[in-house]
């Protein structure tokens, strides 16, 4: 492992020599620059299409873009979502640094071309990531009068949904923890709001987001399945833009716009109150039963002068569910941001991060006998700073460090009242983790680049806690222990480390299409501990420690990418295969809350995944969208010294994640200026499940027969939803824009779960809980002055 | 607890459930044990059954099979077929009782293994170790509503009754598992005067109204000590008893607490979550019931079941009507009270 690291970056300092001398031959320049609104809103991933050579380039999350050209003259077209297409001579005789200014485009044809930018960039080494703007986001059909991330997220190729009414979704095969979810640089612990139903990103302030899922830059770590990094506006220097929507179930209001010259903010709230919808049912459980959220973003942007600019982000969101008499359920999320962004030069900028995430997850029983408060959450901070180099010609390099501090508190039972429950509380799991990271992107010849990273990341739990040893031999359990390791405050009970190499090349066959490979390992130290399908307010997250070893995947991926010259049409291919070490896995009737002995329940393994993605978009016309076809599996294999750690006799087993064939078809058609209809098509093969052969009676009932792990599966998922969205008077001053919306059109019954039973009057059989079974529509109305 | 949300779950997500087909498995015949052997001899008992494919929707029952238990200590114990008496529901087929002598128990701290011969196969239990009975310090009532299904019918609805509680010193130097079977005789009295023929006919018929029932009652319900240990425990609910038909005149009711070892915790832990499995996201998904029997000769066999070995404590309560503070309705039935399954007109001793 370490001599591979050594390797790479000898490897990535030759790189850096070659590319100096064989750029040699014919002098070189270097055009790098950002690219943004009038109103100075950085525009990430803006396309530029550099003529004579036909060379496009793609601006990156901060606006900036940077190119290596031979001498000459140049004509620069650059574009962006609902922005005039700007044009720009350069002769370039030296390195020249350019800001380009885009004007917002006069409405009428602005939909016509809803997906400007193509979500692949050719030219880049960047694979298997995949970019969307809000814009287009907006178009999807929403259900509950919402459009949303984690759903637009499951419509991409290798991207599957964890089912209805949970806020996870699963990549190349991956659990849904595996998954960092960012919002302005902060991860998230739980991104649904009324299960799942809504999501922690407002779309009224969102401005992109960006779901890598291979060949990721050695920027990124901390979750071996992908990154889903969203980005908020920043709040443009114009004018103060209001923004007020609302649905029957939900109402939001949003204002972006400058204080002062330098200082912009924008803040956004919404709340949904279906209560009232409840109060309306027969039944008294339902009707004293209550479900609320609400949340606020509040962000300001200040510019102090051309080379620097400090921007913090803060996000609060609190959710409420109470069943009447027994139990209620609050959770709430509080983060934010702070960046300091430098620009040293043309060719060195820097930005520093402060983040800070706190999920509180609160359970009170009020039941007489059984109260108690249940607190659990989890409290993460993370300083880092990360800088953009491209002095050195044909290169772009990134590099930075940072360290994130992890404070697990995960279970605080309070008894009170008549409550025969003793209190216990779980020792808190604190960490650390380091890491430091450098990424070259070399552009070796205008065909060939390539991108080498490493990163190094260092991981310690850290005391008070006590370590259980356990007894060779055995099942671990509370009986099986054997001694206790006391730690103290502060003091290191395991290290975990190692570097997680990247590399990606790509090579264009001609200038619209190119072929790309890329290796990355990357290293988790971080789980949701869970044996429900999804992510759950009462799910617990867990560090690594003496028993649960840090999650590692190793990803290779080769693919074909292809844009057509005026962006009217891509396609990409991409095969993948990934080695999974240290999975997890569940004893059966495993006890996940309030066990301090949690590693006893927990099953290690390895897994492997494989797969193939296709996508041919069309982002140019009356009728747009996508068509994306996946098929994937991915395999588990957990062998323990004991049969009770075995899983099905220590064979490979599809995993939980594993739904071979998936399809998604979401289509815009512009009917006429004002009108435009959307629909989004999803198939997806069931999800494994534990087959049952046969049925006995047993101390008076009927039970099913389980045979083994995953060893059937559920009846496939597919859904339709529709959208009619209009303009009522686009380009006047005050802009109104109301959506009807149809979920799940053809009201199919897709299966959440399985379960056999013997219900009054029909024989014992299985059957499937449907959490959707009916079409939603929906109405939403919303205002723009 | 969050399997009560369910209800409203379902209700907020505009959720059903569905008929599913599996389609055809490859199935051999799966043995099922059920069995225990305690320090109280009318608990012990082994009973024989073959799991089914879904199509065939009769049990098998094991009649000829070869039945002991054996003891670290040199015990021995031979089980011989009890015959099927009784009626459908509360029968004894497929069960095994101790030969000699016929109050055969367990002695607390032995260490005892079930074997079974049955169609040339051998199956053996782990061995496991009789645990200390808790006692039992005191029973008493509650009323609520809660849904039941009555033996013999399938239909769950809600009904009004009494929630049975119980009260107990965890002993706190061991973990401690515990779980709770109930024998309840009661009283009933019927309308047989009302009778009306299937076409509706009133032809009175002169007997009879008052008859006793008796019903052995297995939940699956079982505890740890995890958060209690060395505490009193007040208010534990072991079973619901509804006042229809249950308590309408004179219930005595018999609660035996058993010391159940970790693996039979285990596993009546999960019996009872695939009992109470609605398939929600709180819900973890279904998956094989590993017992405590295995084929002596081909480990590869599934056999189903535990053999359960516990000390047990028994406490009987007598309930009265009168006694209820509850508009309890009288219980109604047109007919003959011996048309009541397993009634008889038999006064029970000391009753």
């Amino acid at each position: 492992m370490h001599r591979f690291a050594i390797s790479l970056t000898l490897l990535l300092i030759i790189c850096l020599f070659c590319s100096g001398s064989a750029i040699g031959q014919e002098r070189q320049y270097e055009l790098s620059g950002t690219v943004t609104s009038q109103s100075g809103e950085t525009l990430p991933g803006a396309h530029i299409l550099i003529s004579p050579g036909n060379r496009t380039v793609s601006a990156d999350d901060k606006g900036r873009f940077s190119i290596s050209l031979p001498a000459g003259e140049y004509t620069l077209q650059y574009q962006y979502l609902g922005m005039e297409q700007g044009v720009q001579q350069v002769d370039l005789r030296r390195n020249t640094s350019l800001r380009l200014q885009m004007k917002v485009k006069a409405t009428g044809l602005r939909q016509v071309e809803i997906i400007a930018r193509p979500s692949t960039d050719v030219n880049s080494t960047n694979m298997g990531s995949t970019y969307m703007d809000v814009k287009l986001l907006t178009k999807m059909p929403a259900l509950l009068g919402e459009v949303d991330v984690i759903r637009s997220v499951s419509s991409l190729p290798g991207v599957v949904n964890a089912g209805e009414g949970t806020g996870g979704f699963y990549v190349r095969g991956g659990s849904a923890d595996q998954n960092l979810v960012l919002l302005d640089d902060v991860p998230v612990f739980n991104s649904a709001h009324l299960f799942g139903f809504f999501s922690v990103y407002n779309p009224d302030v969102l401005k992109s987001y960006t779901l890598h899922r291979s060949g990721i830059s050695a920027k990124y770590g901390g979750r071996i399945s992908s990154i889903l990094d969203v980005k908020l506006e920043d709040g443009n220097t114009e004018r103060m833009r209001f923004k007020a929507g609302i649905s029957p179930v939900s109402a939001k209001f949003s204002m972006e716009g400058p204080v002062t010259q330098k200082l912009s903010i924008v803040i956004a709230g919404r709340a949904a109150y279906p209560t009232y919808l409840l109060k309306m049912f027969n039944s008294d459980n339902i009707k004293n039963s209550s479900a609320d959220f609400y949340d606020v973003n509040v962000k300001a942007k200040y510019r102090v002068n051309e080379n620097n600019s400090l921007t913090l982000s803060t996000y609060y969101s609190a959710d409420n569910f109470k069943f009447p008499y027994d139990t209620t359920y609050n959770w709430t999320n509080a983060l934010g941001s702070l960046k300091w962004d430098h620009q040293f030069n043309s060719n060195l900028s820097s930005t520093v991060t402060l983040a800070k995430s706190v999920y509180d997850n609160n359970v009170e029983g009020i039941a007489i006998g059984e109260e108690f408060n249940l607190n659990s959450g989890i409290d993460f901070e993370q300083a880092k700073v990360d800088f953009w180099y491209t002095g050195v010609a044909n290169n772009t390099m990134e590099f930075g460090g940072g360290v994130s501090n992890y404070t697990i508190e995960p279970g605080k039972l309070e008894p009170y009242g008549t409550s025969s429950l003793n209190p216990r509380i779980l020792q808190r799991d604190n960490g650390v983790e380091y890491h430091a990271y450098v990424n070259d992107e070399i552009r070796l010849s205008p065909k060939l680049s390539v991108s080498l990273g490493v990163r190094y990341s260092n991981f310690s739990k850290i005391g008070p806690t006590d370590v259980y040893l356990y007894e060779n031999g055995r099942p671990r359990s509370e009986t099986s222990i054997t001694d206790t390791l006391v730690y103290e405050d502060g003091k290191k009970v395991q290290t975990y480390q190692g570097f997680e190499p990247r590399a990606a090349i790509k090579y264009s066959l001609n200038d619209h299409s190119s072929l790309k490979a890329s290796y990355s390992r990357s290293r988790q130290y971080i789980q949701l501990v869970s044996n429900t399908a999804a992510i759950t307010p009462v799910d617990v997250w867990k560090l690594s420690n003496r028993y649960l070893r840090p999650q590692i995947a190793d990803q290779w991926s080769v693919g074909y990418f292809r844009v057509e010259q005026d962006n009217s049409y891509e396609f990409s291919w991409e095969v993948y295969y990934k080695l999974l070490h240290n999975q997890l896995d569940y004893k059966d009737g495993a006890v996940l809350v309030l066990n301090p002995v949690l590693e006893a329940d927990l099953l290690h393994g390895d897994g492997i995944a494989y797969g193939s993605e296709w996508m041919i978009k069309k982002n140019k016309g009356r009728l747009n969208g996508w068509l994306s076809l996946t098929y994937s599996r991915v395999l588990r294999k957990i062998a323990g010294d004991t049969p009770q750690e075995t899983i099905n006799d220590g064979d490979w087993y599809p995993a939980d994640y594993d739904r071979p064939l998936n399809l998604n078809l979401f289509a815009n058609y512009q009917l006429w200026p004002q009108w435009t209809f959307s629909s989004n098509f999803t198939y997806t093969s069931g999800r494994p499940m534990a087959s049952s052969d046969s049925w006995y009676r047993y101390y008076g009932h009927i039970f099913a027969n389980y045979t083994g792990r995953n060893q059937a599966r559920m009846p496939d998922y597919h859904r339709l939803d529709v959208a009619l969205n209009y303009d009522f008077n686009q380009g006047k001053k005050v802009e109104y824009t109301g959506s009807i919306s149809v979920y799940n059109l053809y009201s199919r019954r897709n299966a959440y779960s399985a379960f056999f039973r013997h219900y009054y009057g029909s024989p014992v059989q299985g059957y499937k809980l449907a959490v959707i079974g009916v079409p939603i529509p929906s109405i939403n109305l919303n205002v723009k002055f | 607890m969050l399997k009560r949300i369910l209800p409203l779950f379902l209700l907020l997500t505009f959720g059903c459930i569905d008929p599913l087909n599996m389609g055809k498995m490859k199935q051999q015949k799966h043995l099922a044990v059920e069995g225990s052997f305690t320090n109280i001899p009318e608990l012990n008992y082994v009973r024989l059954s073959y799991a089914q494919p879904y199509d065939y929707p009769y049990n098998e029952f094991i009649t000829d099979a070869e039945v002991y238990v054996t003891s670290s200590e040199g015990e021995r114990y031979n089980f011989v077929y009890g015959g099927d008496g009784g009626d459908f529901y509360s029968n004894t087929a497929g069960s095994y009782f101790p030969e000699f002598p016929l109050d055969a128990i367990a002695q607390i701290g032995h260490t005892y293994t079930l074997h079974v011969v049955a169609n040339g196969r051998t199956y053996q239990s782990t061995p496991s170790t009789v645990k200390a009975p808790v006692p039992i310090d005191s029973i008493h009532f509650e009323v609520d509503e809660q849904v039941f299904s009555f033996k013999g019918y399938q239909e769950r609805k809600k009904w009004p009754g009494y929630k049975v509680l119980v009260d107990y010193h965890d002993p706190g130097k061991d973990a401690n598992f515990l779980r709770w079977t109930f024998f309840s005789r009661f009283e009933v009295n019927t309308q047989p005067e009302e009778y009306r023929t299937p076409s509706g006919a009133h032809v009175p018929k002169e007997c009879c109204a008052r008859c006793f029932l008796e019903e052995k009652l297995d939940r699956f319900k079982v505890v740890n000590d995890r958060l209690v240990n060395g505490r009193r425990v007040i208010n534990q609910e072991v079973l619901f008893l509804p006042f229809e038909r249950y308590l309408g005149i004179k219930h005595k009711l018999k609660v035996y607490q058993y010391s159940v070892t970790q693996d039979a915790y285990n596993f009546f832990h999960i019996m009872e979550q695939q009992k109470e499995a609605k398939g929600t996201i709180f819900d973890p998904p279904p998956a094989e019931v590993k017992g405590n029997m295995f084929n002596v000769e081909n480990a590869e066999e599934q056999v189903i079941g535990f053999f359960d070995v516990s000390g047990v404590s028994m406490k009987e309560v007598t309930i009265l009507r009168s006694d209820i503070d509850y508009p309890v309705i009288p219980f109604r039935w047109w007919d003959d009270c011996l048309t009541l399954p397993g009634a008889t007109r038999e006064q029970p001793e000391g009753w």
